[in-house]
């Protein structure tokens, strides 16, 4: 799998994967395939904005 | 700017990737389990919501904080940009000195000048004193990911220089390598020969020129198809597509605590 630039090696079925978020939008870019060369991608916007006290 | 460091946890979004991928395979996919985390729900939610009022930030504004609209250009200048929100209403926004342009393909690079009228973006913005509101950052929302898979056995390889590959289909690819390619996992890099059975993560082909690697996966030879021979790849149970799924996936992310 990669997310954005960064690649990662998972193990089939469920997983998870933690990825660094910056300061308000973070476009996540995830690429998905196997080793049969099927491919599945999708793009997510996640939006970080911390508390302000 | 500061950055911040949060940990995202992806469980059933990505899972629900794979999941759409395990139909593509297989008719008889197993069901994948599902989890739902109600607070991460929100957030998925909020990124998928094209109005402040929906992304439930609308008080924010009153608290002088920064609020996220998601929209489509419908114009945009040096110092100003106009959004339209699903709702088809509009929004008018301040560009100056302090506001970023984040463009996934072009890196820090990003200016105004490379705002189109018809991108998909997402703005992080603040009124000021006067009640106008400034984008603090302005993120272009690509259509596809940048970078793609290859699957397939290494026909050639020079370290550093290139690698070709043959996919299941017999078609090659021929990639460019440099210092920066990263070959995983580090344990198997001396793996890496003509015969290697690999996954090479590279940009999306848009100019039909060459492309490098950004990164090798060399996968355990227990997953290399069963017959090969140099030349004459065999490709492994081709995938079937015979049904569609007919659940919405279920997405789920946690952001803990910082």
């Amino acid at each position: 799998m990669s997310v954005n630039d960064e690649i990662y090696i998972l193990q089939a079925g469920d997983f998870k994967q933690s990825v660094p978020l910056v300061e308000g939008s973070n476009v996540l870019e995830i690429v998905v395939s196997d080793t049969s060369g099927n491919e599945i991608d999708q793009i997510v916007t996640v939006y970080y904005e911390p508390v302000q006290e | 700017m500061k950055k911040f460091f949060a940990t995202l946890a992806i469980v059933v979004l990505v899972a629900s990737l794979i999941t759409s991928m395990t139909v593509m395979a297989s008719s008889s996919a197993s069901q994948v389990s599902k989890k739902k985390t109600p607070g991460a729900q929100a957030t998925v939610n909020a990124s998928r919501k094209e109005t402040p009022k929906a992304h439930g930030n609308q008080n924010n504004q009153n608290k002088n904080q920064p609020v996220h609209y998601s929209g489509i250009i419908a114009a945009s200048s040096a110092t100003s940009l106009t959004l339209t929100l699903e709702n088809q209403s509009t929004v008018d926004f301040m560009i100056d000195s302090n506001t970023q342009i984040k463009i996934p393909s072009l890196g820090n690079s990003a200016t105004t000048g490379n705002l189109i009228v018809g991108q998909k973006v997402t703005i992080r913005a603040m009124k000021n004193e006067s009640g106008t509101l400034v984008a603090l950052s302005i993120s272009v929302v690509p259509g596809k990911p940048i970078l793609v898979h290859r699957v397939g056995i290494v026909t050639e390889y020079t370290p550093a220089v290139t690698i070709t590959i043959m996919d299941k289909y017999g078609k090659t690819f021929t990639f460019l390598l440099t210092d920066q390619t990263k070959i995983l996992p580090a344990d198997r890099a001396d793996k890496l020969v003509v015969g290697s059975f690999v996954t090479i993560i590279c940009p999306r082909d848009v100019t039909g020129g060459s492309l490098t690697a950004t990164g090798i996966v060399v996968h355990p030879a227990n997953v290399e198809p069963t017959e090969t021979v140099e030349g004459t790849y065999t490709e492994t149970p081709t995938p079937t597509i015979t049904e569609t799924p007919t659940e919405t996936p279920t997405e789920t992310a946690t952001i803990p605590a910082i």
